[in-house]
């Protein structure tokens, strides 16, 4: 055996490990992927020995005191924020969203006092493929759009139209198109600012929380709720609450005269007073019913659109 | 020490790892880079003081996750496919051609086999029986124990043997006619 501690001696899984580890590696990576590589961390401080000891011991005062007696190996794994109510935390629930491949659950979106729109979403967490179906009312499948590698169909049974956005380039690489689902944003979330909520029952199910507030300035204000499950430390429910200051009718039509007619444009502190007047557009998502790890049929994601529809294609340039 | 300087030091390794278990320059660079990023996560949170061990872990956990990709979408039957066709005629050109063809179907056949072992398991078996990690290294690693490295390593070989028993079999078979 290689690390010479192994007693055991198989034939059959020597030569497997043997043949993996002599496998051919070509020179690599490419220089754009080790000057990009170096590029994610340029000028970044990396946290030195003496602040982790600090850390550690900060856990390990913390989980003392709420009469917890984990090793000091799994504290050091995932040290829980100062106030936090659980044995994990929220950079924990993160390193398992990771490793999901898949994921389905149901989206609850509401704007102001509108009525909810429901969407069923079923994707692949590597961000390359989704579907998301639009439900009626009655619960029914009213329309639905596939993500696919940087195209996105949109198919409408009732209107038997398909359309096909193309945001790739050339080449084939995609654009434009961040996320095309709401869950796998959480995994740009920096672990370290979310705060502790406590644990609440949903539905029988106790489920501790976390929020991040992601605001992305004064006007345009973002925060999500992570419910967790504790026993898998993956989230079982999120609501994103949007608040952003938009014009109202009489706001959009102030600007558009104020576009047409070339009146003198507003100065930087009249902008700020104006936008600071519009009234808050609150938009609330919830994401319930939430499974991972489904299997997905890689027809899920075709975007090969159906028989007998009117079918356009739009390239989308960059 | 800068992170430019870990990614020059380190970057080979990380490299070798991907490419090993992956098999093509694409999946291999993709994991590559989630491997430096998700490293970059974990040291601005704590200092890592085994930069080569905590980079083998995560580039590993990634490709086995890229391999477990694959054998859902099926594309592992056809593992050929995915397999760069320059280092695969270089490694036939190097060795007899049957032995190198049989080769090339045991490392797609070992790769398929660590796609259907639960994660802890196909790590454990990567990182001491591949990498050459020593069971203290893996358990710090891993975070777990040495005792639980020796447990998880046991099973994964116990599986390991039943998925590839066949497969090492005909291939002796093979070369007993030729």
């Amino acid at each position: 055996m290689l690390n010479g501690e192994t007693t055991q001696t198989d034939p059959v899984v020597d030569r497997a490990a043997g043949v993996l580890r002599d496998a051919p590696v070509p020179d690599g990576p490419p220089p754009a992927v080790v000057a990009a590589a170096r590029e994610l961390g340029r000028g970044v401080a990396l946290v030195e020995r003496r602040a982790v000891l600090f850390g550690l011991a900060a856990a390990a005062a913390v989980v003392l005191v709420t009469g917890l007696l984990p090793s000091l190996q799994s504290a050091r794994r995932s040290a829980p924020s100062l106030g936090a109510r659980s044995d994990f935390a929220f950079g924990d629930v993160i390193g398992e969203l990771r490793k999901v491949r898949t994921v389905k659950y149901r989206e609850t979106s509401t704007q102001n006092d509108e009525p909810p729109s429901v969407s069923l979403e079923t994707v692949a967490m590597d961000g390359k493929f989704s579907r998301t179906e639009m439900l009626d009312d009655k619960g029914n499948v009213r329309n639905w759009a596939i993500y696919n590698g940087g195209r996105m169909l949109n198919v409408d049974p009732v209107d038997r139209t398909a359309s096909l956005m193309d945001y790739t380039t050339d080449d084939g690489v995609p654009h434009s198109l961040g996320d095309q689902h709401t869950l796998a944003d959480l995994l740009k979330i920096e672990p370290a600012r979310a705060t502790s909520l406590g644990e609440r029952e949903f539905a029988g199910r106790r489920l501790t929380g976390f929020r991040v507030n992601r605001d992305y300035d004064k006007r345009n204000l973002r925060s999500v709720d992570v419910w967790v499950d504790p026993r898998t430390r993956l989230p079982a429910r999120v609501e994103q609450t949007v608040k952003m200051r938009y014009p109202d009718d009489a706001g959009a039509a102030e600007l558009n005269r104020r576009t047409k007619d070339g009146t003198a444009p507003l100065s930087r502190e009249q902008s700020e007073k104006l936008m600071d007047s519009w009234p808050w557009q609150t938009t609330t998502i919830v994401m319930t019913e939430i499974q991972f790890n489904v299997s997905v049929d890689e027809s899920t994601f075709s975007i090969d659109p159906p028989k007998g529809y009117r079918y356009t294609e739009t390239k989308v340039g960059r | 020490m800068r992170w430019e300087d870990i990614v020059d030091r380190h970057g080979p390794l990380v490299w070798r790892c991907a490419y090993r278990l992956l098999g093509n320059d694409a999946d291999a660079a993709d994991c590559y880079q989630e491997a430096f990023a998700a490293a970059l996560a974990v040291a601005r949170r704590e200092a890592v003081r085994n930069w080569p061990g905590l980079l083998r872990r995560i580039v590993t956990t990634h490709a086995l996750d890229r391999l477990r990709q694959r054998a859902i979408r099926g594309a592992l039957v056809s593992i050929a496919a995915d397999v760069d066709v320059d280092v695969a005629a270089a490694a036939s050109r190097a060795a007899d051609p049957s032995q190198a063809a049989e080769g090339r179907e045991l490392l797609e056949a070992v790769r398929l086999a660590l796609a259907q072992l639960p994660e802890r398991h196909a790590e454990a078996f990567m990182l001491t029986c591949v990498e050459g990690m020593s069971y203290d290294k893996a358990a710090t690693v891993l975070g777990i124990s040495k005792n639980n490295v020796g447990v998880l390593l046991h099973r994964a070989r116990a599986r390991l043997r039943e998925l590839l028993a066949p497969v090492v079999e005909a291939g002796e078979a093979r070369n007993a006619s030729c």
